[in-house]
Parts: structure tokens; sequence; C-alpha cells
């Protein structure tokens, strides 16, 4: 969960890309690296196959600007899509502050989609969380595709709450960084509610 | 496409220029086809060609210096594949000529061989070519769009150009409070709105195309190639929050035009393994069918955590 450090004045905060294989979690990532100030930013660290699948996760800190006179880090995670990683995922939700699923809007993968999100709900009660106290947000990404489905349907397969969603085309950056910014929003005035309560 | 350079990109370079030098250095020692001059202008041409759309293809988000400096790469680790081949030739050789060595090499196949091979030196380089910035469309509930991004970056100072704090209005101070259903009842099956009749049709040839071929005959196929078959949409709609559309073969076979139906092979008790496959049907061909109000929504009833309001917000901002 987020930690604040008063000596150092430091927030930190975890934000996890969840979703199916191959739907764009890495190129996300990918693509909030190369668009951010270099001093804000640490190295991306990425542990792939050859073939460009993501083997344990991807890792970018980013560093905000001061708030109230801490600086605040987001720490950005992503998890291995395919279905034979879950001990990985399941390790890498670990003290997750905010979540964004990416769905891939593609027809065929649409099964894939709500189960990959039935796994975030598994993996999360795991350790405790739920989505009803972890805030996250819904991408459906690929919108550049021929064959992807309508985004009314996705929202009533994956989305039925309504919590903020975004179309997104990560492979050119459009959506990436509503995205994040909708995330991060949720993640610092979900810690302001919890430090006025005395939870944090 | 993984942007880093890391060792295998490295060693995959350093890989392929040696192996190109060695196979130019090889090509250049074989006989020259007849009638496959081509001239030195036209030759030019084609390689500017050539690594110009190689570097376009890599980036297409390079700028137009980038994408020079990439083809003078190109040209560049060609020249020295080339050169190296010819000096390679001539230590081997022991001729004491290096220039007519350097002559001999720059001929057309080593050429072409050269091209192919600085094509496959500079492919993990491409990554340090200056790109332009990308236009992120423009979307109407864009929050980097919004004016409380906008004022707020307005006097925003360069060391902070990326990540900026904005202050965003209370949104409990809009009182726009109405009552939401509980996340169980959200949750709970999205039941399809009353009213709501009629069948989605399918084409009989791409269902059938289903089926297996245990049971197709022929006639069967023959019948499908021009019909259609209507599924009930209260068959199909109880399905879809389940992102497909799932019948086993019996439950298909008897919504199948009667026609249809006896031209298939008849199942018999032994078959019921047969029967009981399940069909997984095309949803892009279902959903586009649906009436608007089938994939109504309940009221939003976001989780307790998008109900806290946020104070402040940070903006990343693309560069």
């Amino acid at each position: 969960m987020a930690s604040i450090n008063y000596a150092l004045k430091e927030i930190s905060c975890k934000v996890v890309y969840y979703g199916p294989g191959m739907c764009g979690k890495t190129t996300n990532l990918q693509y909030i690296h190369q668009h951010t100030v270099d001093d804000k930013r640490g190295n991306m660290v990425s542990l792939a196959t050859p073939g460009e699948r993501t083997l344990f996760f991807d890792f970018l800190p980013l560093e905000a600007s001061q708030i109230h006179g801490f600086r605040t880090k987001f720490q950005l995670y992503t998890v291995p899509g395919q279905v034979m990683y879950n001990s990985t995922r399941k390790l890498v939700l670990r003290g997750v502050d905010g979540v964004i699923f990416v769905c891939d809007s593609q027809w065929e993968k649409m099964r894939e989609n709500l189960e990959s999100f039935r796994n975030l709900q598994e993996n999360l009660a795991s350790y405790g969380y739920s989505l009803e106290t972890t805030p996250y947000v819904i991408q459906y990404n690929k919108r550049d595709l021929e064959n992807v489905g309508p985004t009314d349907y996705m929202q009533y397969v994956i989305n039925p709450r309504q919590v903020p969603h975004f179309e997104a085309i990560a492979i050119r950056g459009e959506g990436v960084f509503e995205t994040l910014n909708c995330i991060c929003s949720l993640v610092l005035g979900q810690m302001s509610h919890k430090q006025e309560a005395g939870a944090i | 496409m993984r942007q880093e350079f890391t060792a295998i990109s490295a060693f995959s370079t350093v890989l392929a220029f040696t192996a190109g030098a060695v196979l130019c250095m090889q090509v250049s020692q074989m006989q020259a086809q007849p009638g496959a001059d081509i001239s030195v202008p036209v030759l030019w041409a084609i390689e500017a060609a050539v690594f110009g759309t190689a570097v376009y293809v890599w980036q297409s988000q390079v700028t137009f210096p980038g994408w020079i400096l990439g083809i003078a790469g190109l040209i560049g680790i060609r020249t020295a594949l080339v050169s190296v081949a010819g000096l390679m030739l001539a230590v081997m050789q022991e001729t004491a000529n290096v220039a007519a060595s350097l002559q001999e090499t720059s001929q057309l196949m080593p050429r072409i061989c050269a091209m192919v091979f600085a094509l496959m030196v500079c492919y993990p380089v491409r990554v340090f070519l200056p790109m332009r910035a990308v236009e992120i469309r423009r979307r109407g509930r864009g929050f980097a769009d919004s004016a409380a991004v906008k004022s707020a970056t307005a006097g925003a100072e360069e060391g902070d150009r990326g990540l900026l704090i904005v202050t965003v209005k209370d949104r409990a101070s809009t009182g726009r409070k109405q009552p939401r259903p509980t996340p169980a009842e959200a949750m709970a099956d999205l039941t399809p709105a009353a009213g709501i009749e009629g069948d989605v049709e399918l084409p009989l040839s791409s269902v059938l195309a289903l089926f297996p071929e245990d049971i197709l005959t022929d006639k069967a196929l023959a019948l499908s190639d021009t019909g259609s078959m209507g599924i009930p949409f209260d068959v199909i709609h109880p399905q879809l929050k389940e992102a497909q559309v799932v019948f086993s073969v019996a439950d298909l076979r008897n919504l199948l035009p009667p026609a249809v139906r006896k031209s298939l092979v008849q199942s018999s008790d032994s078959d019921l393994e047969v029967e009981n496959t399940l069909v997984l049907l095309p949803l892009e061909s279902i959903v586009p069918q649906l009436p608007p109000e089938a994939l109504e929504l309940p009221l939003p009833s976001p989780p307790p955590w998008a109900e806290v309001e946020a104070a402040e917000s940070i903006v990343f901002a693309k560069i």
C-alpha cells in the first residue's frame, strides 16, 4: 500500500497495469517512458522473452512534483498476461494502490478480457484487497484495429459499474496519459481520504 | 516494440556486421553474371529508396533529420561492409593492391549483399533515431485537456514540464448526488430489458462450419449456402455478459430450419458425445444485431474510492 515517509517527506504509490496477454500493458509503459522528462523518471526495467512477451514484469518509477512539500513517487508495474504466470501476477499485486485494467478490444479477445478481470479480482482477494477498496480504471486498447468490438459491449461485459474508462491506441500514445492521470488522481484521493481517517 | 538497446542488440549488430563482411567477400569472388550490370546512378537511387523506406517502416514517427541520418547511417554501414570485405580479401589473397580489392567488392552483387546486411546491422540501433512528438487525438473528456489543467500549466516552470500539480474542482460541492444501486445490484445479472424480442440472424454456412464434421452432409452444406438461421434473442442474452455465446450441437440443431435439420446425420443414443459438443458462435456477428437497450447498463454504482474527492491531482503531461 501507499507509504508516506515523513522524515524524507516522500509519498510512494504503486500502480499496476493488468490485463490479458498481448493487450498492450508494456506498450503503455514504454510510451510513458519515452514521453516523460528524463529527470522525473527512472530506468524502465523489462524482463521479456525474445517474442516480446513479458516474462516477469515491467517496472517504471516516475516522480511527480512536490505536493504539500512531499515528493510523490509512482511505481508503475505491468504483469505478465499469459495464463501460466498467475503466481507472478499475484506477487506483483502485493501492496498495489491502483490498477489500470487494459482490455484488448478485438472480438476474439473478449472472453480473455473477462477472464483476466476475474483473475484480477481473485488475486486481489488473496491479499484481502478488492476492487471496492482499490481504485481502478479501464482502458480499451487497440481501438485502431479493424476487428474491434464496440465499447458499449465492452462496458457491458467488463465495466457494468461504470468506473472511469478510456479508449486508447497505446502504440500511438492515444489515451495513455489520460488513463495514467486518472488512476494517479484516484490513488492520491484515496490516500488523502485514508490519511484523514487515520488509516495511514 | 521494445525500444531499449540491450546487450543482445549490440551482439546482433556485431554478428550481422561480421557475417556481412565475410559474405560480401565471398560474393565478390563469384563470376559476374552477364547482363547484371546496373549503372552507378541507378544503384545509388535504388539504395537510397530501399534505405529510406526501411527507416520509415522501422520508425514512422522519425523526424526528417532523423530520417536523413538513418539513410546516411545505412549507406555508411554498407560502405564499411564493402570496405572491410575488400580488405579481408586483400589480406587473404596476399594482394598488395588493396585499392583493386576495394574496387572489386564494390560491384553489383557484393553491393546488394552489403545493402541487405547493412539493414540487418542497423535494425537494432534504430531506437536511437530522433522521434517527433506524437499528437494525441483530442477527446472531449480528456483530463489533460481540461480547463483546470490548462490554467495550471500556463504558469508552469520548465523543470515541472511533464509532471504538474493541478487543483481540480471538488466534486462534492456540485451536489450531484443521486440514489445509486448497491454493488451487488450492479454486478447482478444484467437481465434483458422487458419487451425485447426477435431473433439474431446468422448465416447458415457460418454456423454449420462450426458443427462436427461427423454430422454434416453434402445436402446440408448445399442448403446452407444461401440461407440463414434465427436464434431467439432471449436465448442469447443471458450469455452476453460472459463474453461468449455457446450452444451444444443438440440445442443448435433444434434451432436450424427444418430442411437443414433433416439433412444432417441424425443422432442416436451413441452420439451423445457429438451432440453435447459445444459450439462457440461468433460474437462479432451477434452483437451488432442487438437492439441498443439490450446492452443498457444499470445506474452507475462507483465503488467507495470513486466517491472520495480528490483535492489535488497529478498530470503527467506528454513531452
